[in-house]
């Protein structure tokens, strides 16, 4: 009896990478109107896959990453498909350097995060004016750009938290 | 998993090294295929979108309450800041609505004796249902919010959305309990309205941008900065005159202000507008025009020449 409620003790702790991007997503589509953002929200998606796909990678795969792309690009009304698209290129990065990022200090997982996110979102601007075929305006991404690189030691500290709470090395896929 | 050994891992690890590197290609490839989807089939795109807003309603309601919260004190700090300015500008707004309240009244005892000798119908009362901004948009690439309203509540697609002042968007997706405004900002959002003085018909654009552009205004128009901009009711997806924007700039293309501050959006209503009914009740559709067509110019500015003129048959 023990020994089933352990065992599924242990399942629902293995979603929890993607519980916790989950709700990240949902915190996201928030509407918090701060004042000068004009509705922009950080990039909270990118930065829990990015996360979970160095230090828990058995948890978060690759579909995981995927299927929560769709989920904010079904809620949040953007192109169907593109941060799905941009998950998965993530979780991709993420995963092909993840033996670099797992010995080394934070500030080398935030200047990594700073590459990635500054070279996704733009990517994606550009697909969507490509799309439209205009220029989108750039004060938008400018400001979720910011606010993703401010907001990510943050997140970092809580899924750390997470982590070292609920998902010691006993838990596995 | 960890007992696997010898043979069955050495061969196990290149087969899954293949199906990896197999899933990653797939999965981009449907991503990819998605964007296409969603260019040529926008009803199925537009349903599944509609199926999980509807899921996902209850817990955004949720958490959309704390947030509520949240608001109310930032715009709280901010009303403190400003509070002697504010003040200022109310007085003055007040002086000058006291001398506009007079005239409504004499305005509105002239209406209704017009009203008799014309014997037209009431006053079409419109219907509202208002709901509460559960999300928005999210990303940088579109203008939008979630409503936690939806078909159960007779919201349908097209129906105009007010917010405190003004025109918000219109309802671009439907669900169960929860449907979606495309907000007048939206790079998708064309907005067919006209010029308060003068009734010059034009377009609203939304660029992403907070101030859309009016475009395709007639040449005989004079934008102003400070003119008012309202629908046109064209289209027939609902009535004429409500409030939208505020003319900003004129140089280099006319750009205007939306009434409603867009970055704060709360409660909002839905217009339950019947267009059926307008027909019916619109007193120009069924009695001859009064005035002859030489000196209908002249009145443009009350009755702007978008009803084509009627068969003066019915009684």
């Amino acid at each position: 009896m023990s020994a089933l409620l352990r065992q599924t003790s242990r399942r629902i702790r293995a979603l929890l990478p993607i519980l916790s991007s989950v709700t990240l997503v949902l915190i996201g589509l928030t509407p918090i109107g701060l004042p000068h953002f004009d509705n922009v929200a950080p990039a909270f998606a990118l930065m829990a896959v990015f996360y979970w796909s160095i230090f828990r990678s058995d948890l978060m795969t690759m579909l995981g990453a995927f299927l929560i792309g769709l989920l904010l690009d079904l809620l949040s009304a953007g192109p169907l498909g593109l941060n799905a698209l941009a998950l998965v290129l993530v979780h991709e990065l993420g995963m092909a350097q993840r033996k670099v990022f797992l010995g080394s200090s934070f500030l080398v997982n935030w200047a990594a995060f700073a590459l990635v996110v500054g070279a996704v979102l733009p990517a994606g601007w550009a697909f969507v004016s490509l799309l439209h075929w205009r220029l989108l305006p750039t004060a938008p991404l400018l400001a979720q750009l910011l606010l993703s690189l401010t907001l990510y030691p943050a997140v970092y500290w809580l899924l750390s938290r997470l982590e070292r709470r609920w998902l010691r090395a006993s838990v596995t896929a | 998993m960890a007992r696997r050994t010898g043979r069955s891992a050495w061969i196990a690890a290149p087969i899954r090294a293949l199906l990896q590197r197999f899933a990653f290609l797939l999965l981009l490839a449907s991503a990819v295929g998605l964007i296409l989807l969603s260019r040529i089939d926008r009803p199925v795109v537009e349903r599944s979108r509609a199926v999980v807003a509807d899921i996902f309603e209850p817990i955004l309601s949720a958490v959309a309450q704390p947030v509520s919260v949240v608001n109310a004190v930032i715009g709280w700090v901010d009303d403190i800041l400003f509070v002697h300015e504010e003040n200022f500008r109310l007085r003055t707004e007040n002086a000058r609505l006291l001398q506009w309240q007079e005239v409504a009244r004499r305005l509105e005892q002239d209406n209704a004796s017009l009203r008799r000798l014309l014997a037209a119908g009431p006053d079409l009362t419109n219907r509202f249902v208002t709901g509460r901004v559960i999300a928005d948009g999210g990303g940088s690439f579109v203008r939008t919010a979630l409503l936690n309203v939806g078909a159960k509540d007779g919201i349908k697609k097209g129906q105009a959305v007010i917010g405190e002042g003004g025109y918000v968007g219109r309802v671009a997706e439907v669900g169960y309990r929860a449907s979606r405004i495309l907000l007048l900002t939206d790079l998708n959002s064309r907005l067919p309205v006209m010029l308060q003085e003068g009734g010059h018909r034009a377009v609203l654009t939304g660029d992403n941008s907070p101030f859309p552009r009016l475009e395709y205004l007639s040449g005989a128009a004079k934008p102003a900065v400070g003119m008012h901009i309202v629908t046109s009711g064209d289209g027939g997806q609902f009535p004429a005159g409500i409030p939208v924007a505020e003319i900003t700039s004129i140089d280099g293309g006319v750009r205007v202000r939306p009434l409603v501050d867009l970055g704060r959006l709360d409660f909002l209503r839905v217009m339950q507008f019947d267009e059926t009914r307008v027909e019916a009740e619109d007193p120009t559709a069924v009695l001859p025009p009064l005035l002859p067509p030489a000196s209908t110019q002249a009145s443009t500015q009350a009755s702007p020449p978008a009803t084509p003129a009627p068969a003066p048959k019915k009684p």
